[in-house]
């Protein structure tokens, strides 16, 4: 009777558990928008978003009835692009959270792993088809949609370290700041040389003038 | 007066109009103008103020001026009349009841207790909203009101009459040997002309006020009319001795230019003159050398005008020569005393062209030029033909005086105006500026936050090339604002746009709270995108102070604070040389104690310059603290106080305690 029990408490629980994955939604914020007959859900995966941390861009895609699509087609055509100010990526392939072979995963849910590299605005841009229907989206981060991406000095304890991209700016600018001073040596350089060999000529002929003076003076008759 | 005589009179009326140019120029106010408010223009406190101060370019006649606090549906909510808070005669204060959240709108209008002018305005704060986000944050409105016909025919006439009275006892004294008819029907004419000027000027601040007769003499207005009336009331007197003295005496043309002083001196006692804030004795002198010269210089002429033809060759030749030096010197005085008034009441050389009282000035000062020809033409032209042909001396006298005439008309716009100087917007407290660069040393910020206090702010970012200081040119820069200290309370964004001077600004109550700030700014242009953290604390908006003195007990001091709020203090027992206590409480708008969390007290000695933090302990469990200030010399003690209540909102206060 005990195990009987206990089986029923455990399975319980399970069942309480899946239940509750299974209705959660996207935990944070994204947008929602309906395109033709699928309503689109779509932010970053893990929010507030940071620079030099792995994320990706996370979409929910549900039909009209509500019911979660797991089959983009074979192969899928649905890819996203990730623009931020002039720059765009590659088209990136969104891969199924659901394994049917497993059962893990979230229904509905396809992610496109990125790492975000600087702060700001970013656009996700969503083409190709889902069952036929063509899909060519933009979802921009703002207040009320999904976050824009910061710098995670806020999120740093104890002592605050600079991501990559901040890294990789600080190396450029010193690059550039080493160049711009060997420039600056090598012309100062230039130069010192130049006057070197100036007054190294005027010695000279200077000091021949001199001699030849000197030498004159001594043969003039008394 | 040989050559070189009239050289040196010359120089040495070049030599004070000079001194009197270069000498401060004090900016004239005379319009009781708002400078100041607690709570301030677009303010947004989150707790409801009990009362609303207003502080006044001058002061007010709290007795004909007032306060009101309107909320969106025009309701009042002011209880009482204004009143001036003691010891700053310049703030007048209204209670107010309970305010809900919202936005109030406070009209004021004032009548200067200086010269009777009214003005009026209206400012908005906020209670839990912003006044911004309720679309009604405009700057804070000063205006005064358009001077009427019948005020500046009032002042002309007073003028008129002042200048006749003076200028012809002037004219008696060092033209002509001999009281003729004509120059003592003149001087009735002037007396009669200001009496009837200075009732009118009453009459007409009366009407503009809406003080009823009874009411007059104990108003400002009755203290401007026997300012002006009671000498020119003496000068009745002086009228009728000149008028009924023998024609060769010449002493009751003394009492003339006396008693004429005398009442020219009341009215610059009521002008714009008299409202500087410093060097007032300086610029009233020069007010009245102004106003004196030019009565020597018009009552002169009328004078010369009217009795050319009662005069015999000799006393016409004569009396021409004569007024034609006097003229000249006051030409000088004139033009050096007004250069001097111009300064302090224009101030600024855009304000001559950009402000109404500026365009009057400018009027005044291009009909004194062509005055000035005029009187070229008849000191070296006419003069000399007086004797023998004195009329074309009487055509170019006769048109000088009609375009005196028009230059009077000026001054009384002028004096009916509020100075170009007053009409500035008051002077805005300098904005918090901080300054950041990012961790790759990419770009440099300058953030400048105006005015800097919690509530609505303008924002301004410099966003330069960290190594060639050229403005860099952003895809999108915007703020984000987090309050470190409350988590509770919300972040939020503010984006900026871009302007032509290469700045990026927004507008935005987004500093909320008092208190210390984390903005951090986005610069974004693609992979160079760079975030740059800067710490803000707001700067304490502006403090009042109210003081208690009670026989036998520590003068009480309350230091009115933000959003209501109060800390009152006072040193025990006050005197040098020994243990003082400094104690300070700190109250809500209602009078309660607030819970405080902690208090800190920096106190600077007299002579010192560094200030040193005092033993702080809390005497109760809510916001009664001490604080030992250590045995010093005799003289002023500045207190810097920096308390937090348990809500984690900011008290900072200043004060300043004689101790002796």
């Amino acid at each position: 009777m005990s195990r009987i029990r206990v089986g029923v408490a455990v399975a319980t629980f399970m069942s309480a558990i899946a239940t509750f994955a299974l209705a959660a939604g996207p935990a944070s914020a994204h947008e929602v928008r309906k395109v033709g007959a699928y309503e689109i859900t779509i932010g970053w995966e893990h929010e507030p978003t940071y620079t030099g941390i792995e994320n990706a861009v996370q979409i929910f895609i549900k039909d009209a009835k509500g019911n979660p699509i797991d089959d983009l087609g074979d192969p899928p055509s649905l890819k996203v692009q990730v623009i931020n100010g002039s720059q765009t990526s590659d088209p990136l392939d969104l891969k199924a959270s659901f394994d049917p072979d497993t059962g893990l995963g979230m229904h509905g849910e396809f992610d496109a792993a990125i790492v975000p590299t600087v702060p700001g605005d970013y656009t996700f841009h969503l083409t190709g088809s889902i069952n036929g229907q063509n899909i060519d989206e933009k979802f921009t981060s703002s207040d009320k949609t999904f976050d824009p991406v910061k710098d995670p000095s806020d999120i740093q304890f104890p002592a605050k370290t600079p991501s990559n991209g901040q890294l990789a700016q600080s190396v450029s600018r010193l690059d550039t700041r080493e160049t711009k001073a060997a420039k600056d040596a090598k012309d100062s350089a230039d130069t010192a040389k130049t006057l070197a060999i100036v007054g190294i000529a005027v010695g000279v002929v200077l000091g021949g003038g001199g001699l030849i003076v000197a030498m004159g003076s001594r043969r003039r008759p008394a | 007066m040989s050559s070189a005589a009239r050289l040196r009179a010359g120089l040495v009326a070049v030599a004070i109009a000079s001194v009197a140019v270069l000498l401060p120029a004090t900016g004239a106010f005379a319009h009781a103008l708002r400078i100041s408010s607690v709570p301030d223009n677009g303010a947004v406190v989150k707790t409801p103020p009990s009362e609303v101060t207003v502080t006044f370019s001058e002061v007010p006649d709290p007795a004909l001026s007032s306060l009101r606090v309107l909320d969106s549906s025009g309701m009042a909510h002011q209880q009482g009349k204004a009143a001036a808070v003691p010891g700053q005669p310049a703030t007048l204060q209204v209670a107010v009841g309970h305010l809900d959240n919202g936005v109030y709108t406070v009209t004021w209008q004032t009548l200067s207790h200086v010269d009777g002018h009214i003005a009026s305005g209206s400012f908005a704060f906020g209670v839990g909203a912003s006044p911004a986000g309720a679309g009604t944050l405009k700057a804070a409105v000063n205006k005064s009101p358009s001077p009427s016909g019948w005020a500046v025919a009032a002042r002309w006439l007073m003028y008129v009459g002042l200048m006749i009275v003076f200028g012809l006892g002037i004219f008696r004294l060092v033209a002509v040997e001999r009281t003729t008819p004509r120059l003592k029907a003149l001087a009735v004419v002037g007396w009669v002309l200001a009496a009837a000027g200075v009732l009118a000027i009453t009459q007409e601040a009366r009407s503009a006020a809406h003080v009823g007769l009874s009411h007059l003499l104990s108003s400002s207005l009755g203290h401007e009319l026997a300012l002006r009336g009671i000498p020119t009331g003496i000068a009745a007197i002086a009228v009728i001795v000149f008028v009924v003295a023998g024609a060769r005496r010449s002493w009751p043309a003394v009492l003339l230019v006396l008693a004429g002083g005398a009442a020219m001196a009341g009215d610059v006692a009521t002008s714009h003159a008299a409202a500087a804030r410093s060097w007032r004795w300086f610029q009233e002198g020069a007010q009245w050398v102004h106003f004196a010269s030019a009565a020597v210089w018009v009552g002169g002429l009328i004078a010369l005008v009217m009795t050319l033809r009662s005069l015999d060759a000799t006393e016409r030749g004569r009396a021409a020569k004569r007024f034609s030096t006097v003229a000249g010197i006051t030409l000088l005085l004139i033009a050096g005393s007004g250069a001097q008034r111009a300064v302090s009441e224009v101030g600024a050389w855009g304000r001559l062209w950009s402000n109404v009282f500026g365009r009057w000035v400018l009027l005044k000062i291009g009909l004194l030029g062509v005055i000035a020809l005029l009187g070229a033409v008849n000191r070296y032209r006419n003069v000399r033909q007086a004797e023998t042909a004195p009329r074309a001396l009487r055509r170019v006298g006769a048109l000088e005086l009609v375009l005196i005439g028009v230059v009077l008309v000026a001054a009384g716009f002028l004096q009916n105006l509020a100075p170009a100087t007053s009409a500035v917007a008051p002077k805005a407290p300098p904005p918090v500026v901080v300054n950041g660069r990012d961790f790759a040393t990419t770009v440099r910020i300058r953030l400048s936050v105006a005015p800097g206090m919690a509530g609505f702010n303008a924002f301004t970012a410099r966003v330069l090339d960290y190594d060639t200081g050229k403005p860099v040119v952003a895809d999108k820069v915007s703020l984000h604002f987090t309050f470190p200290s409350r988590p509770d309370v919300g972040s939020s964004d503010l984006t900026l746009a871009r302007q032509r001077d290469g700045s990026y600004q927004g507008q935005g109550a987004n500093l909320a709270l008092d208190g210390r700030w984390t903005v951090t700014v986005l610069v974004a242009r693609g992979v160079n995108s760079v975030e740059v953290p800067l710490q803000i604390t707001t700067r304490a908006p502006p403090q009042t102070i109210t003081k208690s003195v009670q026989a036998g007990l520590p003068t009480i001091y309350t230091i009115h604070v933000a959003a209501g709020r109060s800390v009152q203090v006072y040193v025990d027992p006050g005197h040098p040389g020994v243990l003082n206590e400094f104690h300070h409480t700190y109250l809500a708008p209602d009078g309660s104690e607030l819970q405080i969390d902690q208090a800190s007290i920096a106190a600077t000695a007299p002579g010192q310059s560094t200030a040193k933090t005092l033993t702080t302990r809390k005497l109760d469990p809510m916001g009664h603290f001490v604080s030992d200030l250590p045995s010093g010399p005799p003289g002023r003690y500045q207190f810097d106080i920096d308390a937090s209540t348990v809500d984690g909102a900011e008290i900072t206060a200043h004060i300043d305690i004689d101790v002796r």
